[in-house]
């Protein structure tokens, strides 16, 4: 490669840090470089240019309406001086594009996100590859690095007294829905279509009318259609298109910085992956499957790929599938299981098809999810049980928060389900709510901050156990105001607040999420990726600073929760203590819910 | 015989494309080989900078286009590839194309001169074109010294004052109308690309000066100093509206009886606005001075487009604005002796005849 003479001209009069930062980079590549001072004439750039017998120049400008015509003036210039046919010229700036570079005459248009190397490939006349730095290629394991150590023996001690009480009960006890998901792993294994379809008679059985009726008679619920063949492999064309120029971006600016997952489940498959391409460029590291609400409340899943009009993307094999196999390699993907009548099977077609994470709460399910206690606990034992075998760690979320229930007694529920998946080789991982919540609305703990409250949480649970935290979901959650929706910059700075107090994963909302009247768009979803990048990156290290009130409220709850977990222990089942609101009572807003009451089966 | 038309605009949206599509539109009106590029990228949907939205250039079968590789999956119309041209842009490599199925195409041709004379070559030479016409882009006219003609687009786009933009136009028509040098002037042999300075005896010494361009202090005052030696200056190259005026604040009377040669008018009119360099101009005439160019660019013909984008500060955008098109045509007729047309809606008859009758007087 030889070494050329670059002249740099800002034809501006003050912006040229652009190309200081080129000049850097091309006598870093043995490049000599002239670089004149902003607010000279056209024509003295010209002279500058045969005086110093450059062979590049790039000019810098700021775009608007007449200043193309100055452009254009200046290549003309060039033009009529003789030095177009041995003077390379090329144009940066923030409104140029390689169309807008053609008609002003340039030999090549920066635009922005040019990078140094780019300028640099154009000098040196070669193909400019970009270099994949900055793109994260490995998944994380958010639950690498915990043993799970109990700080509160006494809670412990109270934990493991209810969990024995659970498992005790279990253990003689059955649900189609654990039934289902047998079969449903036997059709998913087996190569032989007649026993598939056996398997399927026999699934059919243990269905819903509405289910049954897809099996037997080919029938599609209300609101959902088969996709096409022919919309089958657009999906798969256009997945294969993203990623070939596909260059996505870090979220992350320290290590410290929680992984991010975001929200999708728009109804249809298709477009779930636009959203989840969109989200993995800008830098997402995980998503996560929402299902419609009507499918926690009907017996038996249906298959094959398929659509639905509303929100909520219906769990198939093949729609998960098709989901898995659009994901890059390094998105963490988890399935939610946590509410349900399809719970087991739900953690068994996600764990057949290789999703990361799922999600099992039972107090959350059966307070606020609307699935009977009995029914759920029963159902849960059995998924915690797949996920532990197919190794998928597994988030015990508290949204029974949202419903009012005050967050020592959710964060009881989530520590008596997190114990029940340890005691069953799985991983959970605590979620905590980490919003506004009606808790705190009511009681004015976030009258001043966001902050203390949000901490004291952290605090408590990390005061009485070593277990990995995922803030959710989505953080920031219920601070909407009418004309912002959810701030960006409220989802950032919660983010910022998480990272400060060393979570592992948060789950962040779009910026148009929740009354936004209309569905989410890929530009709000970037808009609020790209300000918790810019939170990440303002932070770095330094840390937000609660007040004292964290540390006492964090006191506070560890006490309500030792309290709860007392009154569960006293009241002798677990499920009753569901029954009676000792972990959310109806005057919290929690109710148990009723889908599948009466429904748990005595093992034969 | 052949014939390379140029249609240069003296501001974006004066109406290029326009014309260029009226002209394409009548040449298929009468069965003739066209040959079609651009010196930019034109045929966009909407325009890069305003925004609103652009005629795109129709093309029939069997016209020869040059445009740049990424552009041909724009547009609706079909080709086959005769040349892949080592030329290379913004948008990939300059393809000299057949049109095979009509359509709608985005022209980004070449857009330096030298390029764009390739093309032309090949278009003429071995793809059989009888008129190639070149597109222009922006207020670029450098590269239409490559052409045999060209024809002027202007309009409220450059400026919405119609006395001022018919001055303006007048001071362009002037400059492209400069005498050029009899044929048996010796000049022609000439091939330098440095100014020259030639004393009254031609045969005794030239004195060749540093730059080929007129653009700075220190070649106005070498001139000014030789100037009693000298008899002809000789400009190859660029002469800057700036530059110009310091010669003639400097030289006054003793312009008299001494000629300055330039290359061509588009090397002039490059370098300034057409009013102040025909003022530059004139007062060398005025001091006994003399002005020629070495070559002749033809103006063919001018089209006026009263259309302008208006920029609407309370709405943050561009919105279509018109000037009086009467008032427009009528002052622009009185001020030169070229057709001047209303492309949009007089059509291009006029101008298809004007271009017959150089293709012509071409063979």
């Amino acid at each position: 490669m030889s070494r050329k003479k670059v002249l740099l001209a800002p034809l501006d009069p003050v912006h040229d840090i652009g190309l200081k930062m080129i000049k850097r980079g091309l006598e870093q590549n043995g490049h000599d470089t002239i670089l004149m001072p902003p607010d000279h004439t056209q024509e003295e750039i010209i002279k500058a240019i045969i005086d110093n017998k450059a062979d590049v120049v790039l000019i810098s400008r700021t775009l608007g309406y007449g200043v193309a015509e100055i452009l254009g003036k200046f290549i003309d210039l060039a033009e009529a001086a003789g030095l177009r046919d041995r003077v390379k010229i090329g144009i940066g700036g923030m409104a140029i594009r390689p169309e807008l570079a053609a008609e002003l005459g340039f030999d090549a248009g920066f635009g922005p996100g040019t990078t140094v190397e780019e300028a640099v490939a154009f000098v040196e006349d070669r193909e400019y590859i970009p270099a994949e730095t900055g793109v994260k290629q490995e998944k994380k394991d958010i639950t690498a690095d915990y043993k799970y150590d109990f700080n509160n023996k006494r809670i412990e001690k109270l934990l493991d007294t209810i969990v024995d009480g659970i498992l005790d009960y279990v253990s003689d006890k059955t649900t189609t829905a654990i039934m289902r998901a047998e079969l449903r792993r036997q059709i998913i294994e087996s190569t032989s279509e007649s026993e598939k379809d056996k398997f399927r008679r026999e699934y059919a059985k243990l269905c819903d009318d509405v289910v049954k009726s897809f099996y037997e008679a080919g029938k599609y619920r209300e609101k959902t259609r088969p996709l096409s063949s022919d919309e089958v492999s657009a999906l798969s064309k256009y997945v294969g298109d993203v990623n070939s120029r596909m260059r996505p971006m870090k979220l992350q600016h320290t290590d410290k910085n929680p992984v991010v997952f975001i929200q999708y489940g728009t109804g249809c498959p298709f477009m779930d992956i636009a959203h989840i391409k969109s989200c993995e460029a800008w830098g997402a590291d995980g998503v996560i499957h929402f299902d419609p609400s009507w499918g926690a409340r009907t017996e038996g899943f249906l298959e094959g790929y398929i659509t639905h009009e509303e929100d909520g993307s219906i769990i198939t094999y093949e729609n998960l599938k098709s989901i898995k196999e659009s994901l890059a390699p390094y998105t963490l993907w988890q399935v939610r299981a946590h509410r349900g009548l399809n719970t087991p099977e739900t953690v068994v077609i996600a764990g057949k098809i290789g999703a990361d994470l799922t999600k099992i709460n039972i107090a959350y399910g059966s307070l606020s999810g609307g699935t009977d206690p009995e029914r759920l606990t029963v159902d849960a034992v059995a998924a915690i049980k797949y996920a532990a075998e197919f190794s998928m760690p597994f988030d015990v979320v508290t949204n029974e928060e949202l419903s009012g229930v005050p967050a020592y007694k959710a964060f009881a529920g989530m520590l008596i389900v997190s114990k029940l998946g340890l005691r069953l080789g799985g991983k959970p991982i605590l979620q905590p709510l980490f919003c506004y919540s009606p808790e705190v609305m009511i009681n004015g703990q976030m009258e001043d901050n966001y902050v203390d409250f949000n901490a004291a949480k952290i605090y408590c649970l990390r005061n009485i156990v070593n277990a990995p935290i995922w803030c959710g979901a989505p953080i920031g959650f219920l601070t909407q105001t009418e004309d912002r929706v959810q701030s960006s910059l409220m989802t950032a700075l919660h983010a910022s607040l998480a990272s400060s107090l060393g979570v592992d994963g948060i789950s962040i909302a779009s910026s148009d999420e929740a009354f936004s009247k209309g569905p989410i768009t890929a530009a709000s979803r970037i808009d609020t990726l790209r300000a918790t990048q810019a939170s990440f990156r303002f932070f770095g290290h330094a840390n937000m600073e609660p007040t004292e009130n964290a540390k006492k409220w964090a006191e506070e709850m560890e006490e309500g929760i030792e309290k709860v977990l007392e009154s569960v222990v006293k009241n002798g089942s677990f499920i009753d203590a569901l029954y009676q609101g000792l972990l959310g009572s109806r005057e919290d807003g929690a109710y148990p819910g009723r889908a599948g009451r009466n429904s748990v089966l005595t093992k034969a | 015989m052949s014939l390379i038309v140029g249609i240069a605009g003296t501001a974006k949206n004066t109406g290029k494309t326009t014309t260029t599509s009226a002209i394409l539109n009548e040449l298929y009106k009468i069965n003739i080989s066209i040959g079609l590029t651009s010196i930019g990228y034109d045929g966009e949907e909407i325009d890069n900078i305003t925004r609103l939205p652009k005629p795109r250039l129709f093309v029939r079968e069997n016209t020869i286009l040059a445009t740049a590789q990424k552009c041909l999956c724009g547009g609706n119309a079909k080709y086959e590839i005769l040349e892949t041209t080592d030329i290379k842009t913004p948008l990939g490599n300059i393809n000299i194309v057949r049109v095979v199925k009509e359509g709608l195409a985005v022209v980004a041709g070449p857009n330096k001169g030298s390029q764009l004379r390739y093309v032309e070559n090949r278009m003429i030479d071995d793809f059989g074109c009888k008129i190639v016409l070149v597109d222009g882009a922006l207020n670029r006219i450098a590269p239409m010294i490559e052409t045999d003609g060209i024809i002027i687009a202007t309009g409220a786009a450059r400026n919405v004052n119609i006395d001022i933009l018919v001055k303006e136009t007048k001071a362009l028509y002037d400059l492209l109308n400069l005498a050029d040098i009899s044929n048996d002037e010796f000049l022609h042999s000439v091939q330098a690309d440095k100014i020259i300075l030639f004393p009254e005896n031609l045969n005794e010494e030239k004195k060749l000066l540093n730059y080929g361009s007129l653009i700075d202090d220190s070649t106005v005052k070498e001139i000014i100093d030789r100037i009693e030696d000298t008899r002809i200056i000789f400009i190859p190259a660029l002469i800057a509206e700036s530059a110009l005026k310091q010669l003639n604040d400097g030289m006054g009377k003793l312009w008299a009886n001494r000629t300055l040669v330039i290359k061509d008018s588009i090397k002039l009119l490059t370098g300034g606005e057409p009013e102040n360099l025909l003022n530059e101009i004139n007062r060398i005439k005025e001091n006994g001075g003399n002005v020629k160019t070495l070559r002749k660019l033809p103006l063919l013909a001018i089209t006026v487009n009263p259309f302008y984008p208006k920029y609407r500060f309370e709405k943050d955008m561009y919105e279509p604005g018109y000037i009086d098109k009467h008032e427009l045509l009528e002052k622009m007729r009185k001020a030169v002796k070229v057709p001047v047309i209303d492309i949009k809606h007089e059509g291009a008859t006029t101008l298809l005849n004007t271009l017959l009758a150089c293709l012509e007087k071409q063979s």
